[in-house]
């Protein structure tokens, strides 16, 4: 099982995702200080394999958690 | 050492009231040790845009609170340029908003530094503040969105902390066309440099722990999580000791410093802010560090705070210390209709 953390250029896209992905049981959260100044929403994802399709085109970034590091693993449109 | 979150907003919430109570200790008016409404509103008048004589002054804190985001953002690699999310409705919530928090006669942070200085009208201020937050959020909910930003160019993004550099040479050089008041709160102020240092600490520690006067509301009512809001907390303890220390603790709703006590007046005016921070993603002085950071968005609502400053003073809306104004109370009700329309007219649906 992996942990996931998804980043949105907005809230809206935050809320689209988190429904698009209910089967995974996502948790909406504020933005981690350590990925970014902005203090948008993100999502808490755990699976195995994330699908990035069916984020929404305004997902901004995903990160893989491994202990206190993000790995940046999938970027969308900057 | 890493400190949580909540920790970090304590922090920042006491570096805030002990700011606040340095630069009021040093000659800043009561209970505005930091106002970004009250201190934009004097820039405002100090570069002519509005002519009431008793709040003119470039305020250093301002300038501090822009350089002091942006030194630490480009030192620490989070100085990002983006924007492009729906300026034009920004820059009109955002003179609304400054006509809110003229109507109650503070921002957000002074409505806790007054709270802090015993001031109960400004508990009836807090209350509107979360009603507006809470509405926001209710929009926010149901799919209300400004659009999403987009990477702009380094030069769009070093314009803002430019000027406000350029704004830092008006102040030392005081050439002839920019205004000082001689008496009333403009006229009241802690040495410049005392000022700008202020600022920068507290520019820089914004920038660091994202504080946030509406975010802390909105992510203890969102995310179910009362330490969110444990910033707001911090600012209110370190006044009220600090002003009990400093035998300036005055609890009551009669007499406070630069207040008034119309009930309707100070919940209507800070339901507006509260409700307009948080479709605009951040209180006044939120928008303020990141104007530093590159978010040329906020620098939008820093320009359409400073025009609502000259509108505020130009159409008589701002309240004095004694009352309301009629005018004033119209405004409120428009910018409450003006701020309405904008979250239904930028609802979408939260559906795939």
């Amino acid at each position: 099982m992996r942990e996931y953390i998804v980043t949105f250029h907005t809230h809206l896209s935050a809320i689209k995702t988190s429904k698009a992905l209910s089967n995974l049981n996502p948790i909406i959260a504020p933005v981690p200080r350590k990925i970014s100044s902005s203090c948008g929403s993100c999502l808490r994802i755990n699976c195995d394999q994330l699908d990035f399709k069916k984020l929404d085109r305004d997902a901004h970034k995903v990160f893989l958690i491994n202990g206190e590091e993000y790995k940046l693993v999938w970027l969308g449109e900057e | 050492m890493k400190l949580e979150r909540e920790q970090q907003l304590i922090v920042a919430g006491v570096v805030l009231g002990l700011a606040a109570l340095l630069l009021t200790f040093m000659g800043n008016p009561a209970n505005m040790g930091f106002c970004i409404a009250c201190f934009l509103r004097d820039t405002s008048g100090s570069l002519g845009f509005h002519s009431a004589v008793k709040v003119q002054y470039i305020r250093p804190e301002i300038i501090g609170l822009v350089l002091g985001a942006f030194l630490i953002s480009f030192a620490k690699k989070d100085f990002k340029v983006r924007g492009g999310s729906s300026p034009v409705q920004r820059f009109f919530l955002s003179i609304f908003m400054m006509i809110g928090a003229l109507v109650f006669l503070g921002c957000p942070v002074r409505m806790l530094l007054r709270i802090g200085g015993g001031d109960l009208n400004a508990i009836i201020g807090l209350v509107g503040f979360a009603v507006g937050i809470f509405i926001g959020i209710k929009f926010l909910e149901k799919g209300f969105s400004l659009k999403r930003q987009y990477t702009l160019s380094t030069a769009e993004g070093a314009v803002f902390p430019a000027v406000t550099f350029g704004l830092l040479l008006l102040l030392l050089f005081a050439p002839s066309f920019i205004k000082f008041s001689t008496e009333g709160p403009g006229a009241m102020h802690a040495p410049w440099l005392i000022s700008l240092v202020g600022g920068l600490i507290v520019g820089a520690v914004c920038q660091r722990t994202r504080f946030c006067t509406a975010g802390g509301i909105r992510d203890t009512i969102m995310f179910k999580k009362v330490g969110y809001g444990a910033g707001l907390i911090a600012v209110v303890v370190t006044v009220i000791i600090g002003n009990i220390v400093l035998k300036s603790f005055n609890l009551g709703f009669e007499g406070q410093p630069i207040a008034h006590t119309d009930g309707l007046g100070n919940f209507l005016g800070m339901v507006l802010v509260g409700w307009g921070a948080v479709l605009l993603g951040g209180c006044p002085l939120r928008q303020v560090a990141l104007s530093g950071e590159g978010n040329v968005d906020s620098v939008v609502v820093i320009l359409g705070l400073l025009v609502g400053a000259g509108i505020a003073h130009n159409f008589g809306l701002a309240s004095s210390g004694q009352r309301v104004t009629t005018n004033g109370m119209i405004a409120v009700a428009i910018g409450l209709i003006f701020t309405l329309i904008v979250s239904f007219g930028n609802l979408y649906s939260t559906e795939e």
